[in-house]
């Protein structure tokens, strides 16, 4: 299979600029809270097409940055990112339509949609403006994009707020579908919806990576999910992949002790949680990340090395990667 | 004369005014919960299960108002209860948990000094000792160094700390009920799993009742004892947390569970209950899910009742699944 995405040690800081109070602490001989945060610390990843690759993480940890990059709306500070062997264009600069083959869905339809914008304009505006479809075109293209998502053609000439969020979700997704995208950013997509809407809402995903032969890079907290749709599993921490493995690997056998602890603490049907906890403390702030191996601070086997070298993400067998030294050498 | 149950509702009916007419909110709801009993509130939004936990606290959002039933807490009709009458309950017997503890904490003042406010308001207490009191309380909802904390800011902690600053405070009263909305839901699985421990443990220690509202039936089942199943403002099926997530008895139940991403194999479509909510001002007369329910026969044009179906469990049903997959 193609590679459709490919990151290669992708970077993106931000830095805090001090605010006014801070500033006048600071004259005052107060430590400043300002700094830079590594939001994405050096990711390698590829998605090939065809392929749903899972990416799972505390909030915190880089993932919606990282999605952001992939998608072409937020550019990367150094490395690569290659969209079928070229390199992403910045979206939020070049607008002359050849960064179309990545969309994005976010987590919230309501915001996501213009309150004061026809679901006919919404879904054309894009495809027309990049020429994809004639003026003409747009109502019968608009019917046809709708009828894939599940709606019908009466909800053409609504508006957002006539709608449940259920629905909202499908027209954006009939939105990002309207430029013929090869690659779907999903970040939290379905966090917003209930249960049983949620599952409509996966099987459409699922039915129209079939018939588009789509990619997704589908972001998520709930593990139960993304296990659900992806090929691939990256678990994140603190800005960087600690494991990358395919799905049931990954579940079955979990290498990283943060993936682990993590996939102990998901409340199922079937099994009490342990009285005893997985993972003691909170992620520590990215502000000001620990020194060595980022998990160290929570991490119950970690050694005197963790606390001064940063591992590496190694590949094990069966195109399994974890980067934690303690793990790898066990094998 | 003194009830054996905590709380009891009776036919409770909450409704909102609104330009298409009433919206019942919560629709002749009956519950019971006794002393050290955790009980489950499940049902998507629009289900009514939030109105129904804020007004069990008399916190019925205006314009919404009880138009029907009953409140009794500790055998006391607390449903006409003057807002005076209330706060000397509120907070003191019984205590609440939202889901966002951010605007749950005053920003602009130290959390030690809401916590005082929490204690000083119901009992004549020095400050020093309503100080070693918090300590305590911190500590025991994993609050380690808790003097440094006291004098901090709620944006100075994480979210997962202010949750555990507000559930803190819920507890310092000890009260005899704790009604909980959606108390993990905006936190990681982990910090919620290290709540889920720590409150399955407090109402065991203390003996404190706990209603757990939440959308999540993977973190009921973590908790509750009893679960009741809540839809379009009713409840349609209660019983023990286990049998009633195991066998389902009624379809929008069964539908709930079947929907969930992890009861399904990876990657086949999942169950999906068809439609979307009803109006809750526009109700079917009959059964309220019935449009979407795959069973549906005629007889479900009229308004089933909640019927026993044993002394612990109940369903709202004419024919009942009894565990039929």
């Amino acid at each position: 299979m193609e590679t459709v995405i490919e990151l290669r040690s992708v970077q993106r800081s931000f830095v805090t600029e001090p605010d006014l109070a801070d500033r006048i602490a600071s004259m005052f001989g107060a430590k400043s809270s300002a700094g830079t945060l590594r939001a994405v610390d050096g990711v390698d990843l590829a998605i090939a097409e065809g392929e749903v690759v899972g990416l799972v993480g505390e909030s915190g940890c880089g993932k919606s940055t990282l999605g952001r990059i992939v998608a072409g709306i937020l550019p990367q500070d150094t490395g690569d990112v290659l969209f079928k062997g070229r390199p992403m264009v910045d979206k939020t600069r070049c607008k002359d339509g050849s960064g179309l083959g990545v969309q994005m869905i976010f987590q919230n339809p309501a915001s996501a949609l213009d309150p004061r914008q026809k679901i006919i304009d919404a879904i054309t505006e894009a495809p027309i403006a990049h020429g994809l479809i004639k003026r003409s075109e747009a109502r019968d293209f608009a019917i046809r994009a709708l009828e894939r998502v599940g709606m019908r053609e009466d909800a053409l000439d609504r508006y957002p707020h006539q709608f449940s969020g259920g629905q909202r979700q499908r027209v954006c997704i009939a939105r990002a579908l309207a430029v013929n995208p090869s690659v779907v950013v999903c970040d939290e997509a379905v966090a917003s919806l209930d249960v049983s809407i949620q599952a409509q809402i996966i099987n459409l995903f699922l039915d129209l990576k079939e018939e588009l032969n789509l990619s997704y890079l589908f972001i998520s907290h709930d593990i139960s999910i993304v296990e659900h749709v992806s090929d691939r599993i990256a678990v994140m921490y603190l800005g960087q992949i600690v494991e990358l493995a395919p799905t049931r690997e990954l579940l079955e056998n979990p290498q990283h002790p943060y993936t682990r602890a993590l996939l102990a603490e998901v409340p199922s049907l079937d099994a009490r949680l342990s009285e005893e906890h997985a993972l003691t403390g909170e992620l520590p702030s990215p502000l000001n990340p620990p020194a060595g191996c980022r998990f160290h601070t929570r991490c119950p086997i970690a050694t005197e090395t963790c606390r001064s070298d940063m591992p590496r993400l190694e590949l094990l067998n069966g195109g399994h990667q974890v980067r934690c030294p303690v793990v790898q050498t066990k094998k | 004369m003194k009830d054996s149950k905590l709380l009891t509702i009776k036919g409770l009916r909450v409704e909102f005014p609104t330009r298409d007419g009433a919206l019942v909110a919560v629709n002749n709801v009956d519950l019971e919960i006794a002393r050290g009993e955790v009980l489950g509130i499940v049902g998507e939004s629009g289900s009514g299960k939030t109105v129904l936990g804020l007004s069990a606290m008399g916190l019925t959002d205006q314009p919404g108002r009880i138009t029907a039933g009953q409140v009794l807490f500790d055998g006391e009709d607390v449903t006409s209860y003057s807002e005076a009458q209330w706060q000397g309950i509120r907070g003191n017997r019984m205590a609440m948990i939202f889901q966002d503890p951010t605007s749950s904490l005053n920003p602009v003042q130290r959390v030690g000094t809401q916590m005082i406010e929490a204690l000083q308001s119901h009992s004549d207490i020095s400050s020093d000792a309503a100080r070693q009191i918090i300590r305590e309380a911190m500590v025991r909802v994993g609050i380690n160094s808790p003097d440094e904390r006291l004098d901090a800011y709620p944006h100075q902690f994480s979210g997962g700390m202010r949750q555990r600053v507000v559930i803190a405070i819920a507890l310092l009263n000890e009260p005899d009920l704790i009604i909980a909305d959606e108390p993990t839901t905006a936190l990681d699985v982990t910090i919620q799993a290290q709540i889920l421990r720590d409150m399955r443990r407090l109402s065991r220690d203390t003996g404190t009742a706990l209603i757990w509202v939440s959308h999540d039936l993977g973190v009921v089942a973590q908790i509750a004892h009893r679960v009741a199943v809540m839809y379009a403002g009713r409840i349609v099926e209660q019983g023990p947390t286990e049998k009633l997530l195991k066998k389902p008895s009624h379809p929008y139940t069964q539908g709930l569970i079947a929907s969930m991403p992890a009861n399904a194999p990876p990657g086949e479509r999942l169950h999906s209950i068809p439609g979307g909510l009803p109006q809750l001002s526009n109700l079917p007369i009959g059964c309220s899910f019935a449009p979407r329910c795959p069973y549906v026969s005629a007889a479900c044009d009229i308004l089933p009742e909640l019927i026993p179906t044993s002394s612990e469990h109940a369903v709202r049903c004419v024919s009942p699944l009894h565990g039929k997959a």
